[in-house]
């Protein structure tokens, strides 16, 4: 093994142009594939995992009778994606799940209560305005106070809950609970600081087309002050049902713009909400509403995201055929290179042979050095596929844990590197050790 | 010339012929897509938008002051920033509308009334006033503007039965409705309401592409004025004077009001350039993936050539001495190449349909006749280009070679 | 119809200067079956080289037919060496890819003959060394005398003027051996004039004229009397 070693160390150094090359070729086949695995390894990524299989997406099908939700990429047949005001508000009231919360995202205004040293002008926050049980569904992490207690989703106290970059930007990251902060004009207590949270992708709302890379929200404020301050709902509003101008109009209207999440921890639990959102559309039914046959569900945070992504999944999987065909063209090119490489010194196996050195030792020589040559092309592809994911990290401002390079993606470029090596060097390998020892040795 | 020849060694030399041909019926397979993938985005980029957009700046005014809440005063806020921009030197005009073109805005299903319900389509939706067709710089080719009094605050979407029930179309959603017919004087439904067809604009690409047609729009009248609502002003320049104008525009917005933040200032181009940025980079990242998959096989050829040269030293000895000219040589490694590149060549167009297939079930762009030929005629030269040196290398092997006893 | 006068061929590396012919003289008339003897590096090869236009010279004439040959260029020299020389290696230097019709069909097809007119050659050549039922085996299957007999069918192939041949019988037993100088002397004997290089002794007396070199310079000739038919 050691003199394996030694032989495959001389032989790269003899003939450093070519294996130069090799390592380049592996190297680069890898480098192209790992990109485009993680950009498809991106689709997979579990952005709760210890508990992705308790929370789900809850879809109720309240739709037109004579229409189907289908707007843009959603499928056929399924429920539409977001719920009305109506529908969410009523949902709320059920204690089945062990969590549950209606949600949308707002754009707010945000300036500092007191005077601060840099903040002059009043600044755009995102504002997600759901209630108590997002953050203990989604376990976020806090590093000061936490999430508001259920009592405040029924008001009156305007309390809110910033993440750390907003912490960050505002106290410099000292403990601000208990100060206070101006809001599209009203001023909230902030009685959580979130730690750092990048769920990835952003599960609970993200766009049908879009990687789901934005940052969860600024601000969480409780349900009830988007009532009271008529905040504007910055997402998708899709509808089916003339209403008259206004706001409360607008309440009441078919138009379906919240997310609903819940958490349902056993199966029994599961069981018993669905057939909770199935008294509650026949009772809907009664006054005319939920005119289409049943067909309300949840979706696991998994199968939710497949279910959004899915118009991705197409494109993603074209290009990391492509860059299959990649590392191929390369395998290809690296057997000839090899033959190249290995017939380059038939003379030198021939001597070995003479001197008695078995086929399967010669075989073995030059697997191992193939072996080799692979290791260093994969680390090199490595190198290379960090290189360009940083590149476009820095390009699209995508935080550093997403696009990168995980254990799993590790393993699987030095495995690959290693068995593109290894099924390049096979061919070249054979024809070195298969030639007969004196046709060689007797033509110089 | 030596093709038979050539042939009969290639097919002996079975290994490096078929590698060879399989790299490059894979190089042109995924070229030839890049090619088409990135010709359609370019497509639409390129295509006319049938704005102005040149000339035109974009801006987004968000309000945080409670005031705004009261509608009288957001539409007085709203007269006071048109009034404004309508009056700066340089402005040719002013709108306000409820999104930019080009951004994800609205969008609603439009259906000829009295047709059958399967000619109805989703369209863009936008809101507009009487300054709106000559602010975006596009023609009404079909019936009028709409008129001053026409014009109301009103929420979005446009869905109040008090208010002038009356639209304007682009001429592809008016062909697509109404087919040949003039479309003026007919009446569709949109939003739930029964709508007149006053006017049909030309092109006008102001749907973002995601949504589908881009040129299938409809704008209703109104300002767009819901409490709290963000505005929406497109302003229209003399040529040039869009880059100076930004930032004076800018800091005289926020000036007027303190109570609002101007979000977005911008040349309209730029929405239009992000509306059409994900087929860009998608032909962008393929494109690279097609270049670096060029140069590989182009090494490929190059060693294999190289190897081939070296191996053959005595038989290309041989020849010469048995009275092949330099030429011959040289035109034998091209002859060798071109054969094995137009194997290639044949292997990667069978393997460019299923994938091209693929890609355009996604919308990804269809490769036409144009574009493969021009990948084909890339890959020949790129082959050609790849045994020269090994080519020349070949010539000068000397013909007493053919004497050289090992 | 071959006249070399004073011909020198140098050899240079770095480190030396290797006279490989040195002022060599020697004339060769139509018809003449010549052999070139001489012990290993004695310039035999080199001649062998220079006389079959494969390389240049330093200084001296070379005349071929009258012609000064040593002011060709490349190309021309090509086109000379395909017209007027047939070549016979030690190692017969048959193409492996290339069956035996097309491996005769090589100088043909530089010489730009029609289709019709090679294939009439290439079948009397390899009818002439008694191959013509082989002609779709590849050079692989033969023997070594086979394969030798197939280059003098390549050789012959174009009717040169002149024939040469470098150590024809070096990797052949003793029988092939035979064989292959039967049908060189036969070939003699139909008019065509040959060259031809060897070491061994017994080979060098079926020539007329049996030239013997020594560093580079000829230094001895004997003439048989040629033999009654």
């Amino acid at each position: 093994m050691r003199y394996d070693l030694k032989l495959a160390l001389l032989s790269i150094r003899r003939n450093p142009v070519l294996s130069v090359l090799i390592i380049a070729a592996i190297g680069l086949g890898i480098g192209v594939f790992m990109i485009l695995l993680t950009a498809y390894h991106l689709l997979e990524r579990n952005p709760l995992p210890q508990k992705s299989e308790q929370v789900y997406r809850v879809l109720v099908d309240a739709w037109d009778l004579n229409g189907e939700p289908s707007q843009g990429v959603w499928r056929s047949g399924e429920p539409p994606y977001m719920m009305t005001y109506i529908d969410a508000m009523n949902l709320m009231t059920s204690d089945v799940p062990t969590y549950h919360a209606a949600m949308f995202q707002s754009v707010m205004y945000l300036q500092p209560a007191d005077p601060h040293p840099s903040i002059k002008r009043p600044f755009r926050v995102t504002a997600r305005v759901t209630f108590s049980g997002f953050f203990p569904m989604f376990d976020t992490p806090f590093v000061y106070g936490g999430g508001w207690a259920s009592a405040s989703d029924e008001g009156p106290d305007p309390v809110v809950v910033i993440s750390s970059e907003t912490n960050d930007r505002l106290f410099g990251g000292a403990d601000s609970i208990g100060n206070s902060i101006d809001l599209n004009g009203t001023l909230f207590t902030i009685v959580g600081v979130m730690d750092r949270w990048r769920p990835t992708p952003l599960f609970y709302n993200f766009m049908t087309l879009g990687l789901g890379v934005s940052p969860p929200a600024d601000v969480f404020i409780p349900f009830h002050f988007f009532e009271r301050m008529q905040l504007g709902n910055n997402g998708a509003d899709m509808g089916w049902k003339r209403w008259d101008p206004g706001f409360e109009n607008w309440l009441q209207s078919e138009s379906t713009w919240l997310q609903f999440w819940a958490q349902l921890d056993s199966n029994e639990q599961k069981a018993q909400y669905l057939d909770f959102l199935d008294s509650y559309a026949t009772e809907q039914k009664k006054v005319g509403r939920f005119q289409r046959p049943l067909n309300n569900r949840v979706y696991d945070v998994m199968t939710w995201i497949k279910a959004v992504t899915y118009p991705l999944n197409g494109p993603a999987l074209v290009f990391l055929i492509l860059g299959i065909l990649y590392l191929f063209v390369c395998i290809i090119n690296l057997v000839g290179m090899l033959l190249g490489k290995f017939l380059g010194r038939m003379h030198e196996v021939s001597v070995r042979r003479a001197l008695g050195a078995p086929r399967s030792a010669i075989f073995r020589q030059h697997l191992f050095e193939v072996a080799l040559l692979g290791l260093l092309g994969g680390l090199l592809g490595l190198g290379i596929s960090q290189l360009v994911l940083t590149i476009i990290r820095a390009r699209f401002d995508l935080l550093e844990t997403l696009f990168s390079l995980d254990g799993y993606l590790l393993g699987v470029a030095l495995g690959v590197s290693l068995l593109a090596g290894l099924v390049a060097g096979l061919l070249p390998a054979w024809r070195a050790c298969s030639a007969a020892p004196a046709i060689y040795l007797s033509t110089e | 010339m030596e093709i038979p020849h050539i042939l009969k060694s290639l097919i002996h030399n079975k290994a490096a012929f078929v590698l060879l041909a399989l790299q490059v019926a894979i190089t042109l397979a995924v070229l030839v897509n890049a090619l088409a993938l990135v010709k359609r985005s370019r497509e639409i980029i390129d295509e006319p938008n049938g704005m102005d957009s040149q000339n035109i700046i974009a801006i987004l005014s968000i309000p945080f002051d409670p005031q705004f809440n009261e509608e009288s005063y957001m539409q007085a806020r709203l007269r006071e920033d048109l009034d404004y921009l309508r009056h700066i030197p340089g402005v040719v005009n002013a709108t306000t509308l409820n999104s930019i073109p080009g951004d994800i805005g609205s969008n609603n299903g439009i259906y000829a009334d009295g047709r059958d319900s399967n000619t109805g389509t989703s369209a863009g939706t936008f809101s507009a006033d009487e300054h709106t067709f000559d602010t975006l710089g596009i023609e009404i080719v079909e019936g009028r503007n709409f008129l001053p009094e026409e014009i109301f605050y009103s929420s979005w979407p446009p869905s109040d039965e008090t208010l002038p029930q009356i639209g304007v179309i682009t001429s592809k959603l008016a062909h697509h409705l109404f087919g040949d017919e003039p479309a003026v004087g007919k009446t569709v439904y949109a939003v739930g309401l029964k709508k007149t067809i006053i006017g049909v604009v030309d092109v006008f690409r102001g749907r973002n592409p995601i949504l589908g047609d881009s040129q299938m729009s409809m704008f209703f009248p109104g300002y767009n004025s819901g409490k709290r609502a963000s505005s929406t002003y497109l302003v229209r320049t003399e040529p040039g004077l869009v880059d100076p104008l930004i930032a004076e525009i800018e800091e005289k917005l926020l000036a007027l009001n303190e109570g609002r933040d101007i979000n977005q200032i911008n040349p309209l181009t730029d929405n239009l350039a992000n509306a059409t940025g994900l087929q860009a980079y998608g032909g962008l990242v393929l494109l690279c993936i097609s270049g670096l998959l060029v140069v590989t096989t182009a090494l490929g050829i190059y060693g294999m050539a190289s190897f081939a040269v070296t191996k053959r030293i005595k038989q290309i000895g041989t020849r010469r001495a048995l009275g092949a000219t330099r030429t011959a040589i040289v035109r034998y490694f091209f002859l060798e190449n071109l054969l094995t590149t137009g194997t290639g060549i044949i292997l990667g167009c069978a393997l460019a349909i299923p994938l091209n297939v693929v890609m355009s079930d996604l919308g990804l762009g269809r490769a036409d006749l144009m574009v493969t030929s021009w990948g084909i005629v890339f890959v020949m030269l790129v082959g050609q280009a790849s045994v020269l040196i090994p080519a020349y290398k070949a010539s000068l092997v000397s013909p007493a070679e053919a004497t050289r006893c090992l | 119809m071959l006249s070399m006068s004073d011909i020198t061929k140098i050899f240079r590396t770095e480190l030396v200067e290797t006279h490989a012919l040195r002022g060599f003289n020697l004339e060769v008339a139509e018809g003449d079956f010549v052999s070139i003897s001489g012990p290993s590096g004695s310039g035999k090869t080199t001649f062998l080289n220079i006389a079959g236009l494969l390389e240049t010279f330093e200084s001296g004439t070379y005349e071929m037919d009258g012609q000064d040959v040593s002011k060709l260029n490349d190309r021309e020299r090509s086109h000379l060496r395909n017209e007027k020389i047939g070549f016979i290696f030690q190692s017969f230097n048959l193409i492996p890819d290339l069956n035996l019709f097309d491996n005769v069909d090589v100088p043909l097809r530089y010489r730009g003959f029609n289709g019709k007119e090679r294939k009439k050659r290439i079948d009397n050549a390899l009818e002439l060394v008694g191959l013509s039922t082989r002609m779709k085996h590849l050079p692989s299957q033969l023997s070594g005398g086979q394969q030798q007999r197939v280059a003098i069918a390549r050789a012959l192939a174009g009717e040169p003027r002149f024939l040469l041949a470098d150590e024809p019988t070096g990797n052949l037993d003793s029988e092939m051996a035979g064989q292959v100088l039967d049908l060189i002397t036969d070939i003699n004997r139909s008019g065509t004039t040959i060259l031809m290089v060897t070491h061994e002794h017994d080979l060098a007396s079926r020539a007329q004229r049996q030239v013997h070199i020594v560093d580079g310079r000829v230094t001895d000739v004997t003439t048989a009397v040629k033999p009654e038919n």
